[in-house]
């Protein structure tokens, strides 16, 4: 079909011999290749995919006629699984919906809270033994299941479909690991002892005060009537969290038969729950033995004891040598918002460099640029996009779902909202009133999906979605507030009406961003195919989505990234800032490039014009913040 | 001339499935390291191969799911990296703590670099370098022409060597 080009050149562009690739990157090449895949494995991801086919709608319409014979044939086939299991799935949801009409959630004033919820806590710290289904999420980490047995003194798991198992004595301050499919175990004594909050959830009820229980309601859990308590705050993982426990107690035996732990502290933001509890059976003694089993071999399955995140000392910025050209901090800068004209507002993460086991959480510190003054600092969980209201005086940034409204004075959080996934993205109308977050989700069912949610921030409700094929990766606001741009990373860009929620126009590119007028969208262009090591940005006029000009630059020394685009305050000048390292200048009207070479030593990630225009401020992955002064 | 009517190239899913599972999933393994998060980009390689057979004609199955696996997986890879650092592979391959030490030093940093890379040459370099396709393999899957593939997976290569010759192995220098 292609010709295949074998000319010298192409030789040369591929080196085929491994003597030409460096040392690091064959060995690491090497290392990756000859990593052992676990092929048991490849039966579930087989069955999983296979079911895929009956949980879809038609691939074809049946009535509309199959281009090609073979594709016909095809959608019969799976048509037919389609059959069975939508049977299936109807049944379930039938189920489901019975769970819910008979489950409803009643509000009840009891007489007495603290003292049923006494009895309750009495009944289980005298329980002989306790087994149930355990599921534990930590931060973005996979949900982990699985079994658990509790007697006093001693716990067993079983995790990931039963082939891991691991025991805890306490009283022998002992851990025995299984590794089943392997046959292979592991024990060690933990230093100072195991934690007990880490590995008895249940031990944690125990030390609950009844006082502090408050009665949520009742609740049918399948066929059993219970009541819901709820206790705060909690101890978890042998840390103080803010989060709270909820506990289901059985009405006929008066025990729990579901309990969640909740920590939203982002310092370890995380869940435990214990399903299906059942209490007082008589367990096997050979659960809980400590004895190695004769056919297994010594080996290692954990590596390190899990530890709680131990947060360091908040990074302090110095200032760059004596002069002020910028401040130096010891992580990575991903933004930068310039608010005030001494002060700015920087999201601080840890370089992609560092060592996996030394991730901190993000950092959001308010500096005094004359002085390097930290005015003040907070740690922030996930979020990697921080956008500020000038209007209304706030930030936004955003936990998993939470979004969070700041003062940004104080950086202290005023208010929140729960976006319905995961916010990466998100921008803030100029009046402040309104939000627009970027879907970017990879759904099992439904494949990859982008679009937006538009918040009134007034009403705190979601006035607005669209959906689109591609994961949004960046959004912006218009300065009038009637339209909004959503990016994507293979674009185009696509700018909606802010109030009917309609798609107005597309742009090719992959970053849009208005200027400060409104009247120009600047896209990090996709055509890259002059000078890939080139950073280039076309510019559009908004209103008739013709293109104005491409702002092109020296070649880098590798392929570029655009990574931030930033206009002055007077729209008249324009920044791009990429993986190259290089911040890039433009003049808008001519297209010039300021000659002046502005670069740091790692990727540069943000960037920001100072609110009087003469000054930028870029931040990098090489943990500078750089001032560079514009002339005129 | 119109290989589509050859019913082997159209065959019904559950041999897609069974064809390309292993592959599929080693892709995904190698790329993300832990069981349950290459079961995960597995099955969402395969919905969005479903999901695209839905709108368009699909030519080679394997190179299909090949791209998505791929990408898929440095997707994740990439969203998991905003929040959480590379984790220990959920299983246990090597025996020798300091080859191991080694090879999961390496394994992380090529992956930090990768993920930096541009969607295409991340994806090329992948496929040619780990899962040794054939340029022309490739080019099917990504939809690219050949000569597009040399050159990406040229500056993955050069941008991967700049960024890991700074690298010590194993305490020599």
């Amino acid at each position: 079909m292609r010709e295949i080009d074998t000319n010298e050149d192409d030789a040369r562009l591929n080196p085929t011999s491994d003597a030409a690739l460096e040392t690091a990157l064959e060995t690491a090449i090497r290392a990756i290749r000859a990593q052992e895949i676990p092929t048991d494995r490849v039966m579930g991801v087989r069955e999983r995919a296979r079911a895929l086919a009956s949980n879809q709608p038609p691939m074809i319409p049946a009535q509309v006629p199959a281009p090609v014979p073979g594709h016909a044939k095809e959608s019969a086939m799976i048509g037919g699984h389609r059959k069975r299991y939508r049977m299936v799935s109807w049944i379930l949801s039938l189920a489901a919906m019975l769970t819910i009409s008979i489950g409803l959630l009643s509000l009840l004033a009891p007489p007495s809270v603290a003292s049923s919820f006494a009895r309750m806590l009495q009944k289980a710290k005298e329980a002989k033994t306790v087994q149930g289904l355990v599921k534990t999420r930590i931060g973005e980490s996979p949900l982990i299941e699985g079994k658990m047995y509790l007697e006093p003194n001693k716990i067993r798991q079983e995790l990931m479909n039963g082939n891991m198992v691991f025991i805890f004595d306490l009283k022998e301050n002992k851990r025995l690991f299984l590794n089943r499919p392997e046959k292979v175990w592991q024990t060690d004594a933990p230093e100072g002892g195991v934690p007990q909050g880490l590995i008895d959830p249940i031990g944690q009820l125990a030390h609950a005060k009844p006082e502090g229980a408050k009665l949520l309601g009742e609740e049918m859990l399948g066929k059993v009537r219970t009541r819901v308590y709820q206790v705060s705050p909690v101890q978890l993982f042998g840390i103080k969290g803010d989060g709270s426990m909820t506990v289901w107690v059985d009405e006929s035996t008066g025990l729990p038969t579901q309990l969640v732990i909740k920590d939203t502290d982002p310092k370890h933001e995380s869940e435990i729950r214990l399903e299906q509890l059942v209490w007082n059976q008589p367990l096997d003694a050979n659960l809980f033995s400590l004895e190695t089993p004769k056919d297994y071999k010594p080996g290692q399955i954990i590596n390190s004891p899990p530890k709680p995140i131990k947060l360091r000392a908040g990074t302090m910025p110095k200032l760059l040598g004596d002069n002020l050209h910028g401040l130096e901090f010891s992580r990575a800068i991903a933004r930068i918002l310039w608010n005030q004209a001494n002060e700015v507002t920087v999201l601080l993460r840890d370089p992609e460099k560092s060592k996996p086991g030394d991730y901190q959480p993000f950092e959001l510190i308010q500096v005094d640029l004359t002085t390097g003054r930290k005015i003040w600092g907070h740690w922030v969980l996930g979020t990697s996009t921080l956008v500020a209201s000038p209007s209304t005086g706030k930030l936004f940034t955003v936990i998993g779902r939470e979004i969070q409204v700041r003062n940004s004075a104080t950086g202290n959080t005023e208010s929140t909202l729960v976006n319905p996934s995961i916010a990466g993205t998100w921008a803030v109308s100029p009046d402040g009133m309104m939000l627009v977050t970027g879907i970017a989700e990879w759904n099992r069912k439904d494949g990859p999906q982008g679009g937006f949610r538009l918040w009134d921030l007034t009403k705190k409700a979601i006035v607005q979605t669209g959906t689109d094929q591609m994961p949004t990766t960046h959004t912006a606001f218009a300065p009038d507030g009637k339209s909004f741009v959503i990016s994507s990373n293979s674009g185009p860009v696509r700018q909606y009406d802010a109030t009917s929620g309609k798609l107005v126009r597309d742009f090719s590119g992959t970053r849009g961003d208005f200027s400060p007028d409104g009247n120009i969208i600047a896209l990090a262009s996709v055509d890259r195919s002059l000078v890939k090591e080139a950073t280039s940005v076309d510019l559009y006029r908004t209103s008739t989505g013709e293109k104005i000009r491409t702002l092109t630059s020296n070649k880098g020394p590798g392929p570029s990234t655009v990574l931030g685009i930033a206009f002055s305050p007077d729209g008249k000048r324009i920044a791009a800032v990429d993986w190259n390292g290089e911040v890039r200048v433009w003049d808008v009207a001519t297209g010039q490039m300021d000659p002046t070479r502005r670069s740091h030593k790692g990727g540069v990630l943000s960037v920001s014009f100072s609110p009087d225009g003469n000054k930028i401020a870029s931040g990098s992955e090489d943990g500078t913040l750089r001032l560079w002064t514009l002339g005129k | 001339m119109n290989d589509s009517n050859d019913p082997a190239n159209n065959p019904c899913w559950d041999q897609v499935v069974d064809e390309n599972a292993q592959r599929v999933f080693a892709i995904a393994m190698r790329i993300l390291g832990s069981v349950h998060e290459a079961e995960d980009a597995s099955q969402e390689a395969f919905v969005q191969a479903l999901e695209f057979h839905k709108r368009n004609h699909v030519e080679s199955w394997t190179g299909l799911l090949v791209r998505f696996a791929t990408t898929r997986a440095l997707d994740q890879l990439r969203r998991k990296k905003a929040h959480a650092p590379l984790r220990e592979t959920d299983k246990v391959a090597n025996p020798d703590p300091a080859q191991r030490m080694i090879t999961h030093e390496l394994r992380n940093q090529l992956l930090t670099t990768v993920v930096q890379l541009p969607d295409q040459q991340a994806s090329v370099f992948w496929m040619i370098a780990i899962e040794q396709l054939s340029r022309e393999e490739v080019s099917m899957a990504l939809g690219i022409s050949c000569e597009a593939v040399s050159t990406a997976l040229y500056k993955a290569r050069k941008t991967l060597a700049r960024e890991m010759s700074g690298i010590q192995i194993g305490g020599k220098s």
